[in-house]
């Protein structure tokens, strides 16, 4: 990881250094764990704010290979049904709740936490656009465990084809 | 040590243990603001969740300042 000053987008946030790179999908990560209503900004938040991001590499890589927003969006929806299912909260009848959203999430959560710290370094050090954003997005999708990769089975997603296709 | 699968019963268990937490966090914001906005203290807010009014305060008190719920008579 870069030695740049803490990103000062929040007390909370600053706890844990950006690479300067990462800062502006930082906060975009932010906004998407806030639109899914999440207690923390987590590496599914991450991968939505690359495939929302037009300008993205990473993300038009993804999306070529099968993974829009849109599709990690409903694959998460589907992730989320299925766990509820397994505490007994039937798929749909999960309730909704309204209220004021939080004013930022409550920080990173450990699934980005865990991402940071295995951020392969001279990614981090390589001034090619979007070098660094690649090896997130693959270490993202790396991950053997946790809501990302069950996401992409529920949704029969292969994740390999989309390593593959991220770093060809 | 064994293969573990993402979809793996365990699997299932642990992630509606995360399911239920982010559950669990958007009842308790419905409720805090219903709660005030229903004329409760943030001290009676408080100790029906059996929290410190310091805690409830300093996690909702930035949502719930723009919802438009009168909170200058709540310092109770």
């Amino acid at each position: 990881m870069s030695p740049e000053p803490a990103s000062t987008f929040g007390a909370e946030m600053a706890e844990l250094a950006l690479p300067r790179q990462l800062r502006e999908l930082g906060l975009r990560a932010s906004v998407e764990a806030r639109r899914r209503r999440a207690g923390a900004v987590e590496a599914e938040h991450v991968l939505l704010a690359i495939l929302a991001d037009p300008a993205s590499i990473a993300g038009a890589r993804l999306t070529a290979a099968g993974l829009g927003y849109e599709v990690l969006s409903a694959a998460l929806d589907g992730e989320r049904e299925r766990s509820l299912s397994a505490a007994g909260i039937a798929a749909g009848n999960a309730p909704r709740f309204t209220a004021a959203p939080r004013v930022i999430p409550r920080g990173w959560g450990a699934s980005v936490r865990d991402l940071l710290r295995r951020a392969d370094k001279p990614a981090a050090r390589d001034g090619r656009p979007g070098a660094l954003e690649l090896e997130l997005a693959a270490a993202i999708l790396r991950a053997e465990l946790g809501t990302v990769p069950r996401a992409l089975l529920v949704a029969g997603v292969e994740r390999a084809a989309l390593i593959e296709a991220l770093l060809p | 040590m064994a293969t573990v699968g993402a979809l793996d019963p365990e699997a299932d268990k642990l992630a509606a243990v995360v399911a239920l937490r982010e559950l669990a966090d958007q009842l308790e914001d419905a409720a805090v603001e219903q709660a005030l906005a229903a004329g409760w203290s943030w001290t009676e807010v408080a100790q029906a969740l059996g929290v410190t009014r310091q805690a409830v305060h300093k996690k909702h008190l930035g949502r719930v300042a723009g919802t438009g719920i009168d909170l200058r008579r709540r310092n109770g």
